[in-house]
């Protein structure tokens, strides 16, 4: 560092370990704003680690839970997980950090943990874990967790992004239905692709990794088929049209079909422009019915009609003179005309009767113009086209031979259709380059060939055909040739329209043609290619019209995946399992008509199918869990990783293993050494001593009280003596099932005595939810609340059963919303009743009632809770010279609080003298020790008299513990401070921070037992007190223990009890002692309570008539109605 | 923590297993355990946190205690302790608790339904206008002469408490029936007597009290019950017909018992009474049965005991609770009957008092002698061939309100010490306040008032150097330790405390 750093007031924490919590509560208490970033998403599964569990036994997770969530709600501290730190750089405000946000895709202020988008999920990733889980309902924050992968490649691959893997998990789940809606997001015409398509998704499939691929094309036809066979819809959801501009398409092929269908979701009037007399373009007339079935096509067209497409067929458009014309009528223009012409070899002959162009040849087949064949039918060329002419031309008497100028392998055509075809009596002359056609009287008699051998590979890896010399060449007789050799553009240069030299339609990249508003897809624009990258070239198209209609809002929004995150690697224990074969009509019989050859997949052949895919992506976004999750709506399948960059005036490392190294001393490291013993209170010191150095940096930075105060607790809203009843029930987003009775009963409830309200909510504590509650209560008055949902009570401490959704409705239901927390009575609805719903829900509405008119009974006896008042002084007392007490009081000087140094050695650091908030008192000789937090009163021995000195939080170094008395009750005799710490099988001895004390407000400079240096220990003492000075109004907790002066008896057994000196003793006017609870220390725990012989010492919250009254209730031996 | 994991896992947590959720098991009184089975309740279990693992540092061990004695209690009243259980466990050991749930329901089962009557809750009904007029009529209320004699004898008057039977008279002639101050006055008074004692028109204001209270439990109007209630719940519980109770099993074999004996001894409640106090005054009321029966064993007489003796039904008595102690009571008589004796003896005032007075005052019919033991014991002592050995201390006597109410035994105590050797005896106060109650008598009532009048009785017992209280009634003995348990002014009133039973029969010898 050359230059002193000019800090910004915000610290940073890398790691939630036990001594990074520790640091950020503690900074969280002092105000500092904190950054708490962990690769980690969950802090109440990570701090749960065996290696971390308290000597007591208690897992760090359930002992600091109170902590935890006061983390969470506390919002100077901002939770960054899981997230991925990039680097740490040193800047001139501090440190520089940027890390990487990892979506979890779940909103974590709106998830309300009910699980119904885990029940939803079909992707199990082993046979206890979904896609979406989470580890308890104690999770910290209290969100589902969504695990998504990189995109899988199958969907990667697919022209139209199809989520293969989504339809795949939904149909081994048995949902058809959903798993079709989900393709037919993106691909409109299932039926069709699930037979033609040249499923590139295949080709990729990691499965062939392991044995074969998945027969995805066939599950999608599988799922078209069933649709049909099973009477299920073959419509789509009536969309409205919601937009003014009307689109016009031009030709229905499968781009303009595709572009329609979107277009038409997206709100405009859509009208498909078609020249022939139906509808379908090269489905219909280019491949054949046994591979396509008419009836197939109808249904796919009916679905789209359903979207509210108007076919317009038999309508000619001419795209260069008729687009004038169009762009009157409508506001966009897509031409999807098709490159319908037929590529001709150029060779000689072409003109004779007998050659035909492939196109032209089956759309004269399957409009049934020609009606049978001659038996010499030559097709030229190897792809789809070809083997369609020669398939097709079998099945009119011919005996079809193709003639193909590379080898068989190197065919493009679908290997399958290549087998049906030789089944059905086609055969294969490969290595055959035709030159010319030769005939007599203009009728083709001869094709003349020359075989060709294998050359070079091209870029594709297939050897070019190298032609054999003139001598070498053949001629063949036959009566037909059908070229079959590809197409070209239709469309010749004119002015208007940009053409190619190809004939096919220029345009920019987003498919927009010179023409404003005409856009042009498919192969007009691309040349031939397979159905899927017409469709996804025709949605392109559609997609750039509705942008440039400003109707982006009506895109869907599309799930995002990391993509840096890596699928899950092949188990070892997946089985080898081949692909299933596909039944199939015999050649012999099917190549007598142009019924469907294929019969598809069988049901049970599917599901068994599904369940080989890999599920690479795990979550498949099959987005069911979005739709379970309802008006919760907390699912975010759109986040994604986002990067920032976190400036902090401090840098607290807790854990080196998840961040790049950094240099610097002005680093804060709090991790053990390498090697060293996992000590959890070592670790908790660490943190401490992290957060005292922390707040040393920032020294001055933050204000601190001086002097002394009363600090009141705030004004409880008084409780107003009319009662008015409101009675709020949540139903937990119905995730445990719901009784309609319950219904019933809260609708019958409103017209109760003293019910101004009653209603039953879907979920609580979402934030519009708990604000409708504050408005309802503001709206009517309401001056006592039932609230029936998970929340146990609602009372201003956070105990180890509170959890991220209860703590986040009571923050919303109190938080400066006026409504106190005595007027509210708090029901465990979920735990209580929810819960057994689905076992027996008869159980479940009795015990609803039974809950629900008890919590009305006592709301309606509620009562206002205390207001403790107390005097604060902010001085800090430090007792001792040893070392670790010196560093105590460097650390609250330098951090600018005020302390006097009592017993302070003579040899005193040079450094300490300057601070003028340090009063040091080397000849002072503490005599004793009383009072508790904000009110210490020190006896003192100083220069031959003795004073009195008061401060408001003390810290004793270790000799000092062992001689000074601590004189809790006046008139008693003292103890001397115990510094044991919790352990398993030992009485006694409450849960408290090492360092910490029975007496609030008293610390130790060196508690023994704690193996971290004197320094440390001494830091964490400071931060402790310094923490533990009030910063505001101290809240009534509204549990404390009251004591019934007129009953008290002054036994004196609940001093004994209390561990937490709340409890002194006063002499009344009767002249005896009585007990009197300090309502800022009691934690009410009721151990006075047990022990009180007359009963002057009860809770007014949950008091001794309650628990009976609940005995009373809960063993049934009460009407329902009283 | 651990059930929330049961319940957010929805396990099937045994459907019969109700919770009720608590702060600490340290929070449970030893009342509201045996209440849950009063109740109703088949089996209790108090589910906490593991030693060393509770937050509040004492919780498990004051639950640990509390449970311990509660079965004990149970054992005792026949139960059953293993009905009781306290579990503790880690907070992330849900399948610990689970498996102890399960178990623990098993167990329950296979015991079958607890033998305790659940007694039918009546509807609480207004104060019945009526009956308190035919009450303040029945107890010549209106012959009060507003003299002020009773509010001067009044032992809680004098400490400062406002309360005085003249003023609750006077308000109840005057039809104020449930203003603040009655209530508490109804519920305040101790029911000693002294009040009965001065009053020169002989208004018998206890009785009248303890009908009204009848009349209040009736209406829902209770009694702030000391100790939680607990031992009104474990009246109630022994109500039961069908328990199955374990009185005697404590004795030493040195002890001669008779089954078939003409002569019953009647026990009461010390075994519960030394449970219960166990871990804050050393009670030792149960020695006053066990030196009662070697002094019966002493003049030879080897009596009866009843392993099904039920408390006799005073304090449910005299809390108002008539039902309750007509139950006690005919299971009393008829186990009494039963067993042939024609003769019980009890070393209780109280037990004295409601066997011989009370049960044929509501209609149960004895066909017994009931006899103090004093009255035994001076007798047999009068004939002449015992001694006694001297006893190293400055004796002085609590007098039990219950004797005291009966004009042929009050002095009997007195009578029994002369026969002491003592190195002195002197009565506790000169005054002309005369004898003043312990402070407690149906379990009810206890407050800072009776505190204040306790130290004033022990200060004043302390005088001039007495340093040995004999009382003559275990309720003496637990109020009058329980005052001197104060950690202030403890040192001021502690003295030791026997039981006259008790120090007769240590010191007695055949001459």
């Amino acid at each position: 560092m050359k230059r002193p750093k000019d800090r910004l007031h915000r610290v940073i924490i890398i790691g939630m370990t036990p001594a990074g919590i520790t640091a950020a509560n503690k900074l969280g208490e002092l105000g500092i704003p904190v950054t708490l970033a962990d690769t980690d998403p969950d802090m109440d599964a990570k701090l749960a680690r065996p290696e971390w569990h308290l000597p007591s036994g208690v897992p760090f997770n359930h002992a600091h839970r109170p902590g935890l969530i006061r983390i969470l709600r506390n919002p100077s501290i901002q939770c960054i997980m899981p997230a991925e730190i990039v680097s740490v750089k040193h800047s001139p405000q501090g440190f520089r950090v940027r890390l990487k946000k990892r979506p979890v895709f779940v909103d974590p202020d709106r998830c309300t943990l009910c699980g119904n988008c885990i029940q939803a999920c079909p992707v199990s990733v082993d046979s206890s874990r979904k896609a979406v889980a989470f580890e308890t309902r104690r999770s910290l924050p209290g969100r589902v967790l969504i695990d998504k992968r990189k995109s899988p490649l199958c969907q990667e691959e697919c022209p139209l992004g199809v989520n293969v893997q989504g339809y795949l998990a939904l149909t081994r789940a048995g949902k058809y239905a959903e798993a079709l809606d989900l393709i037919r997001q993106d691909n409109v015409l299932p039926g069709i692709c699930g037979r033609v398509c040249t499923h590139p998704c295949e080709a990729v499939c990691r499965r062939s990794d392991l044995d074969e691929s998945v027969s995805i094309r066939d599950i999608k036809r599988f799922l078209a088929d069933h649709e049909v066979n099973c009477g299920g819809r073959s419509s789509g959801d009536p969309v409205q049209a919601t937009k003014k501009e009307k689109i016009a398409v031009v030709g229905s092929g499968p781009a303009g079909l595709a572009a329609a269908a979107d277009l038409a979701r997206y709100g405009f009037s859509v009208s498909v422009f078609e020249k022939e007399n139906q509808a379908g373009g090269l489905l219909r007339y280019g491949i054949g019915p046994y591979r396509l079935p008419g009836d197939v096509l109808e249904r796919e067209l009916d679905y789209i009609r359903s979207l509210g497409v108007a076919f317009i067929t038999g309508s000619l458009i001419d795209p260069v003179k008729d687009i004038e014309d169009l762009k009157k009528r409508f506001d966009a223009v897509l031409l999807t005309i098709g490159s319908c012409r037929d590529r001709m070899p150029g060779i000689p002959g072409e003109e004779l009767e007998g050659v035909w162009p492939c196109l032209k040849f089956l759309r004269r087949i399957f409009s049934e113009e020609i009606k049978s064949l001659p038996a010499k039918v030559a097709i030229i060329g190897g792809g789809n086209s070809a083997i369609d002419a020669a398939r097709a031309a079998a099945r009119l008497g011919a005996e079809p031979t193709i003639l193909y100028r590379r080898r068989q392998q190197d065919m493009p055509a679908d290997a399958g259709e290549i087998r049906q075809a030789l089944e059905e009596g086609v055969k294969i002359q490969e290595l055959t380059q035709v030159v010319s056609f030769c005939g007599r009287n203009g009728k083709l008699e001869q094709v003349k060939c020359i075989p060709t051998r294998p050359g070079k590979p091209d870029s594709r890896g297939i050897p070019q055909p190298v032609m054999g010399s003139e001598s070498e060449a053949f001629f063949q007789d036959f009566d037909i040739a059908v070229a079959a050799i590809g197409q070209i553009g239709t469309l010749a240069a004119g002015k208007g329209l940009e053409v190619s030299a190809e004939g096919l339609i220029m345009t920019d990249d987003v498919l927009r043609t010179n023409i404003s508003r005409v856009y042009a897809a498919g192969d007009a624009v691309s040349g031939p290619s397979s159905v899927v990258e017409a469709m996804a070239n025709g949605r392109s198209s559609a997609r750039t019209a509705a942008m440039d209609l400003g109707a982006a809002d009506a895109l869907p929004l599309i799930p995002a995946r990391p993509k840096d995150r890596p699928f899950p690697v092949i188990a070892a224990d997946v089985p080898f399992h081949a692909r299933p074969t596909i039944a199939e009509r015999q050649a012999a019989v099917r190549k007598k008509d142009f019924l469907e050859v294929s019969l598809g997949l069988s049901e049970p052949q599917v599901k068994e199918e599904s369940g080989r895919c890999l599920q690479c992506g795990v979550c498949s976004q099959c987005l069911l869990c979005a739709e379970a999750c309802g008006e919760v709506n907390a699912i975010r399948h759109q986040q994604v990783c986002e990067e920032s960059v976190e400036q902090a005036g401090v840098l607290i490392i807790a854990d080196p293993h998840i961040v790049p190294s950094i240099k610097g001393d002005d680093v804060i490291r709090v991790y053990a050494p390498p090697g060293t013993r996992t000590d959890v209170n070592a670790m908790m010191v660490r943190g401490f001593a992290a957060a005292a150095r922390a707040m040393s940096l920032l020294e001055n930075v933050a204000h601190r009280p001086r002097g002394h105060a009363m600090a009141i607790s705030q004004p409880e809203p008084a409780l107003i003596s009319e009662i008015r009843l409101g009675v709020f029930v949540c139903r937990c987003n119905r995730s445990m099932g719901w009784v309609d009775d319950m219904d019933t009963y809260i609708e019958a409830l409103k017209h109760a005595e003293d019910v101004v309200h009653a209603e039953v909510l879907n979920a609580a504590c979402l934030p519009e939810t708990t604000a409708y509650i504050v408005k309802t209560v503001m709206q009517k008055g309401i001056t006592r609340l039932v609230l029936a949902s998970c929340v146990c009570c609602p009372l201003n401490f956070v105990c180890s059963a509170c959890t991220d959704q209860r703590s986040r409705l009571k923050h919303g239901l109190f938080s400066g919303t006026g409504i106190s927390r005595s007027m509210v009575e708090a029901c465990n609805l979920r735990g209580e009743v929810l819960r057994i719903i689905a076992d027996d829900s008869e159980l479940a509405l009795n015990r609803f009632i039974r809950l629900m008119n008890r919590s009305v009974k006592r709301a309606k006896r509620l009562k206002v809770f205390s207001m403790p008042a107390r005097n604060y002084h902010f001085t800090t007392a430090v007792i001792g010279d040893c070392e670790a007490s010196l560093h105590s009081a460097w650390t609250l000087a330098r951090a600018g609080m005020d302390i006097v140094w009592l017993e302070a050695g003579a040899n005193l650091p040079r450094q300490l003298q300057d601070y003028p908030n340090l009063t040091r008192w080397e000849q002072a000789s503490v005599m004793e020790l009383s009072g508790t937090l904000g009110d210490f009163r020190i006896r003192i021995q100083a220069e031959g008299s003795e004073q009195i000195m008061q401060a408001g939080a003390v810290i004793l170094g270790e000799r000092a513990r062992k001689t000074i008395q601590y004189i809790h009750q006046e008139g008693l005799p003292g103890i001397y401070i115990d510094a044991a710490i919790q352990e398993s099988g030992q009485h006694g001895i409450p849960f408290l921070y090492p360092g910490a004390t029975a007496i609030p407000g008293l610390y130790l400079a060196d508690p023994p037992g704690v193996q971290v240096s004197k320094r440390q220990k001494g830091e964490a003492a400071a931060v402790l007190a310094a923490a533990v000075m009030p910063r505001g109004p101290r809240q009534s907790k509204g549990f404390t223990v009251q004591v019934d002066e007129n009953l008290c008896r002054g036994c004196g057994r609940c001093l004994q009890a209390c561990p937490y000196q709340a409890i002194t003793m006063k002499r009344n006017e009767l002249g005896i002692w009585t007990s009197t609870v300090d309502a800022a220390l009691c934690k009410g725990c009721g151990n006075c309570i047990s022990v009180c012989p007359t009963g002057a010492a009860d809770s007014p919250y949950r008091n001794q008539a309650y628990l009976e009254q609940m005995l009373e209730e809960v063993l049934g031996n009460s009407e329902l109605t009283d | 923590m651990a059930f929330q994991t049961l319940q957010d896992r929805r396990e099937k947590i045994p459907s019969e297993i109700k919770m009720v959720r608590i702060p600490c098991t340290g929070r449970i009184s030893k009342a509201l355990l045996v209440k849950a089975f009063e109740k109703g309740a088949d089996g209790v279990a108090l589910v906490g946190c593991r030693t060393g693992a509770c937050r509040y540092g004492s919780g498990t061990l004051t639950a640990q205690e509390n449970t311990d004695d509660a079965r004990r209690i149970l054992k005792i009243m026949g139960v059953g302790e293993q009905r009781l259980r306290l579990a503790t466990f880690l907070p992330d050991d849900a399948e610990g608790l689970f498996e102890f749930l399960k178990t623990f329901s098993q167990e329950i089962r296979t015991l079958g339904k607890s033998p305790v009557e659940v007694s039918e809750k009546s509807a609480t009904k207004a104060i019945d206008v009526q009956q308190v007029a035919r009450a303040v009529s029945k107890y010549d209320i209106f012959s009060c002469q507003d003299c002020g004699k009773c509010s001067s004898a009044c032992p809680l008057s004098l400490t400062g408490k406002s309360f005085t039977p003249r003023a609750v008279a006077s308000a109840m002639i005057a039809g104020d029936i449930d203003s603040p101050m009655v209530i508490e006055g109804i519920w305040s008074c101790l029911t000693c007597g002294r009040c009965y004692e001065r009053c020169p028109r002989a208004v018998n204001f206890p009785e009248f009290v303890r009908e009204v209270r009848e009349i209040y439990q009736d209406a829902g109007i209770k009694a702030h019950e000391p100790h939680g209630g607990f031992f009104q719940s474990m009246m109630r519980v022994q109500g039961s017909a069908s328990l199955n109770m374990d009185r005697w099993s404590w004795l030493p074999e040195s002890v001669h018992l008779n089954m078939k004996s003409k002569i019953l001894f009647f026990g009461g409640c010390a075994p519960y009474f030394d449970i219960f106090f166990r871990k804050f005054l050393g009670t030792q009321t149960l020695n006053i049965l066990l030196d009662s029966l070697r002094l019966l064993n002493f003049f030879d007489v080897q009596p009866a005991v009843l392993s099904n003796e039920r408390c006799c039904g005073h304090d449910l008595l005299w809390t108002g609770d008539e039902k309750g102690f007509r139950k006690l009571a005919v299971l009393n008589a008829e186990a009494i009957h039963a067993s042939g004796a024609e003769q019980v003896v009890t070393a209780c005032p109280e037990c004295y008092r409601t066997l011989a007075v009370d049960y044929p005052r509501h209609g149960i019919e004895t066909k017994f002698k009931v006899i103090h033991l004093y009255d035994f014991l001076n007798r047999e002592i009068e004939k002449g061939a015992v001694g006694f050995k001297p006893i190293d201390a400055h004796l002085t006597f609590q007098d039990p309100c219950r004797l005291l109410q009966e004009e042929e035994l009050k002095l009997l105590p007195r009578k029994l010490i002369g026969h002491l050797k003592p190195r002195s005896f002197r009565e506790i106060s000169e005054s002309e306040t005369g004898p003043i109650c312990c402070g407690g008598c149906a379990w009810n009532g206890c407050d800072a008032y009776v505190k204040a009048m306790q130290v004033n009785r022990l200060k004043q017992a302390r005088v001039s150097g007495r340093d040995m209280l004999v009382t003559a009634c275990p309720k003496c003995q637990i109020h009058l330790k329980c005052a001197m348990e104060d950690p202030f002014l403890g040192q001021a009133l502690s003295m030791d405390v026997k039981d006259l039973t008790s120090l007769i029969a240590q010191s007695i010898y055949w001459a």
